[in-house]
């Protein structure tokens, strides 16, 4: 039997890393040359096939990635199980933007953050040379602070779906059965109750 | 030559008339232009809709050729400014210029705009701005804001031009911190007036409508931003409690609306001006009416949608890209209404009473039920504003605590009747008794 769930994820990282392009890899295997700049942040979801019972819904906010707006990426952050956060490997700063980044959501949200490192745009190292940043030294960090790290292209489909049922697999198993096991839609009701009423719903669902 | 100063004089005393006795007038000029459209009922749309652009077009030629200002802005509240030959004209007349600005006519009576050497940059101090980086990345993304006629190289171009436009304003108002975004505002400037027109008046409206989202964060944004669940709060309670419970009361969907003027989630051109018609004229808040008639447009289908953030959130999201130019012109005569009827000055009453009732929304079970499917962390690093939430976890467990009592008091009496049943009957420690025979003596014969 299948046992849909979901959880919340948030994409982080410096502007123009490829965190829209991943999402959208991630969730319509589309890739576009000039993606345009996130305002805000938008969101999406994509499902997820964990094992052969478990299905996993994915509800991914992809944040705006300039400086401006980091007083709004707590709104994002809080309460998500998951982070991937994202650099470009032939940006040597946006490395640094994006162990701040895991710094801000291990103090925000602990450990129990299941927290994936994407460093993006991995196809240039090959066609192009333009790497600035080694893969040995970002794993290595990667180990120090438990994160799953790969490198990605957006661009060409590497590595993407891979990083993301990664953390969709760890967010599965630190979750508890009865979580994941919770249907979607059992709540809330899909018709509001008459006006006036606020508490226009059935308690059962938060006592199971 | 005339002065923009001599120009702004001659219009002193319409500006000083009462702002709703103009909304009233236009209210009237709305009727009458819908008259026109039921009174030729025979004709085919496109007929309808030429009769009416030449009805427009002729108003506002003639409010144009008369310079008359307060008309003029009339015309762009109510009806719009059709195409983008008047909006060179009338943008400029209507929008205040820094007063360093002079206007002059031509024999026919079309508007030149001689700024003085003010917003000179160099290349080295364009390329060394701190933004530049920023922008530059901004804009070259930006494709599909740019019409369709323009060649890949016309393009570039542009590209290049809306750069230099945007650092040129962050030079010139250091205090000004660049957001993305604000390079959608500049381009429909410069794609409307040109790169030379479009600077001071890029200048004055960033200084009137734009310089609270570009201070050094954006939590005054935030704040402006969250006036919108009051207002439609105001029209429409029911879908207003309805969406904080479905965990979008944040209205962050709404928030590239309020501040690239929609510019940023609209592919029409045509109709992306016919908003900034409106918004130049207005006060600074008022994408903010528009974004809450947008709602209010659609409230029966948001009542309709499931009460979860995700289904929620992507409904909101896609509506103005689905709004045909009809609906738009309802939904920005609403606006008008709605911000007639609830100023600005008001807004804050508002906002209180929407907290105060948000607070008994945050007590119903089913905000209980929509905060655990974020796990517990979302109970752990909530801030001080969502307090209700442990209020309703302690609320629960005080619940839980008469039934543990009921079972405890059970099983202590359960258990002294076994043993005072043993005690009493001492002759053989074998003829003890289990719970399970207790109860079967006591219910089973």
């Amino acid at each position: 039997m299948s046992r849909p769930g979901h959880f919340k994820m948030v994409l982080l990282g410096e502007s123009a890393v490829g965190k829209s392009s991943l999402a959208l890899r991630f969730a319509k295997g589309q890739y576009q040359d000039h993606a345009e700049s996130t305002i805000g942040a938008a969101f999406l979801t994509h499902t997820l096939q964990i094992d052969a019972d478990t299905t996993l819904k994915v509800e991914l906010w992809d944040t705006a990635g300039q400086e401006r707006y980091h007083s709004l990426a707590p709104m994002y952050y809080r309460g998500a199980q998951a982070a991937l956060v994202v650099y470009d490997i032939t940006n040597a700063d946006s490395l640094s933007q994006a162990k701040k980044w895991v710094k801000e959501l291990r103090t925000a949200n602990g450990i129990d953050m299941i927290i994936g490192l994407a460093g993006n745009k991995a196809d240039l190292a090959t066609t192009v040379n333009k790497r600035k940043v080694d893969a040995r030294e970002v794993a290595e960090y990667a180990d120090d602070n438990q994160l799953i790290f790969m490198e990605t292209s957006a661009k060409r489909g590497d590595n993407v779906s891979e990083i993301f049922m990664n953390v969709a697999r760890q967010v599965a198993m630190k979750q508890p059965t009865n979580t994941l096991n919770k249907p979607q839609g059992a709540f809330p009701p899909t018709k509001p109750k008459p006006k006036g009423n606020s508490s226009c719903c059935s308690s059962s669902d938060s006592k199971s | 030559m005339q002065t923009f100063d001599e120009f702004h004089e001659s219009n002193t005393n319409s500006d000083s008339e009462n702002d709703s006795a103009l909304m009233e007038d236009a209210h009237s000029e709305v009727i009458s232009s819908s008259i026109t459209t039921n009174g030729s009922s025979s004709l085919s749309d496109d007929e309808n809709f030429l009769i009416i652009s030449k009805t427009k077009s002729e108003r506002i030629e003639k409010f144009l050729n008369r310079r008359n200002k307060r008309k003029l802005i009339k015309c762009a509240k109510i009806t719009g400014l059709i195409n983008e030959l008047y909006r060179k004209q009338i943008w400029p007349l209507i929008l205040n210029a820094p007063s360093y600005c002079t206007v002059e006519y031509d024999n026919n009576k079309k508007l030149y705009f001689c700024p003085i050497d003010y917003y000179s940059a160099d290349k080295e101090q364009i390329q060394s701005h701190r933004y530049y980086g920023q922008v530059r990345m901004d804009v070259e993304r930006t494709l599909k804001r740019f019409p369709p006629n323009y060649s890949d190289s016309d393009r570039i171009e542009l590209q290049e031009e809306l750069i230099v436009v945007v650092i040129k304003m962050l030079i010139k108002h250091d205090y000004l911190n660049y957001y993305q975004g604000y390079h959608d505002i500049c381009l429909t400037f410069l794609l409307v007036l040109g790169a030379d027109l479009c600077l001071p008046f890029i200048d004055t409206i960033t200084k009137s409508h734009f310089k609270d989202f570009m201070e050094p964060t954006m939590e005054k944004t935030r704040d402006l931003l969250s006036y919108l669940m009051p207002l439609i709060n105001c029209t429409n309670s029911e879908c207003a409690e309805y969406m904080q419970k479905g965990g979008v009361g944040n209205v962050m969907f709404a928030l590239s609306w309020f501040i690239t003027w929609y510019s940023h989630v609209l592919n029409d051109l045509d109709v992306i001006l016919r908003l900034y018609d409106l918004f130049i004229v207005s006060h600074f808040l008022m994408p903010i009416y528009v974004a809450a008639e947008i709602v209010n447009y659609h409230a029966d289908q948001v009542l309709s949608i499931d009460c979860d953030m995700p289904s929620l959130h992507q409904y909101l999201t896609r509506l103005p890209s689905e709004l045909d130019s009809n609906t738009w012109e309802e939904i920005i005569s609403r606006s008008s209404h709605l911000f007639r009827k609830h100023h600005p000055d008001t807004l804050d009453v508002l906002n209180d009473e929407w907290i105060k009732k948000c607070e008994s929304i945050d007590h119903s079970p089913m905000e209980v039920s929509l905060r655990r499917r974020y796990g517990k962390d979302s109970f752990e690093n909530d801030n001080n504003d969502e307090k209700p939430s442990y209020t309703n976890d302690r609320n629960e467990h005080q619940g839980a605590l008469p039934r543990i009592v009921l079972w405890g008091v059970t099983l202590t009496i359960s258990g002294l009747a076994i043993y005072i049943w043993n005690h009493t009957q001492r002759t053989d420690p074998t003829t003890f008794i289990s719970l399970g025979d207790f109860l079967a003596q006591l219910y089973g014969k």
